[in-house]
């Protein structure tokens, strides 16, 4: 492990050994980047105000993030 | 420049006239964390942005806050148009008639007008991306307290479309700035 590049992922923090398993680098943020997929149809899209099921988070009142 | 279609991004109805609804939906014209504030910062960002696909997204993005604006506006009008001066009295809403009658103007729901230092365009796309994310989830938020206080499920179902925009918005930005930091790394010299 000696010659471990910094900022490769999942060895930031190697004491604690605990990483999110997607990125490294300390101090920054990160968003997992959409992998394009399945859509819906542009008439479904727009009554749920988006075509990508995945990026579909619907809220009800009451709901608390 | 901009090509206008005439008509909304998501067509809207309301139920019946409701002052106190659009007392609180203007918040979302002139506020804080409103469809004006969110434009006009994108729209203006976007220069200092130091890769054409960064400047599309904010331009992109800046877009449709204005799609939005129109939408929030053409419900505040809505339920405003056939008020009567009682209705609007009732509603609380006597203090923005004494200046504006049923024009639309620029406040948050407590009447304050809208402000430049709402926003802030830094110079640096990292911070200012981050400026970004946080605005939509500002918004987010706003619309579903929206939601919690909108009485007339034809103004919820309108808030619900345009909150959900806001978390599109909010991935892209994200997916942006990951770009914007590949960016700066390319740049780096060692
Ligand atoms: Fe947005």
């Amino acid at each position: 492990m000696a010659d471990t590049k910094p900022n490769t992922p999942n060895n930031t923090s190697p004491q604690e050994g605990e990483t999110t398993g997607y990125f490294g680098e300390l101090a920054r943020a990160y968003i997992v980047p959409q992998m394009y997929s399945r859509i819906w149809s542009p008439a479904e899209g727009l009554m749920k105000g988006t075509i990508f099921p995945e990026l579909y988070r619907p809220y009800e009142p009451g709901m608390r993030p | 420049m901009w090509i206008y279609e005439k008509k909304l991004e998501y067509p809207i109805r309301v139920s019946y006239t409701n002052p106190r609804l659009a007392k609180e939906i203007i918040t979302q014209y002139g506020g804080p964390d409103g469809e004006l504030a969110a434009s006009l910062r994108y729209l203006t960002q976007r220069y200092t942005m130091p890769t054409p696909q960064a400047k599309a997204v904010l331009t992109d993005i800046g877009t449709e806050e204005l799609a939005h604006m129109e939408i929030v506006a053409a419900l505040v009008y809505n339920l405003i148009k056939n008020a009567t001066v009682e209705e609007i009295k009732a509603a609380g809403l006597d203090d923005y008639y004494a200046d504006h009658d049923k024009a639309l103007y620029f406040v948050n729901a407590a009447g304050a007008p809208w402000v430049a230092s709402y926003i802030q365009s830094k110079g640096d796309p990292v911070t200012d991306l981050h400026e970004d994310m946080a605005a939509e989830q500002k918004a987010r938020s706003t619309y579903e307290y929206l939601i919690r206080l909108s009485d007339d499920p034809d103004v919820t179902d309108a808030l619900r479309f345009l909150r959900e925009r806001e978390i599109v918005h909010f991935q892209r930005f994200g997916e942006t700035l990951n770009l914007v930091h590949e960016w700066m790394d390319s740049k780096k010299v060692f």
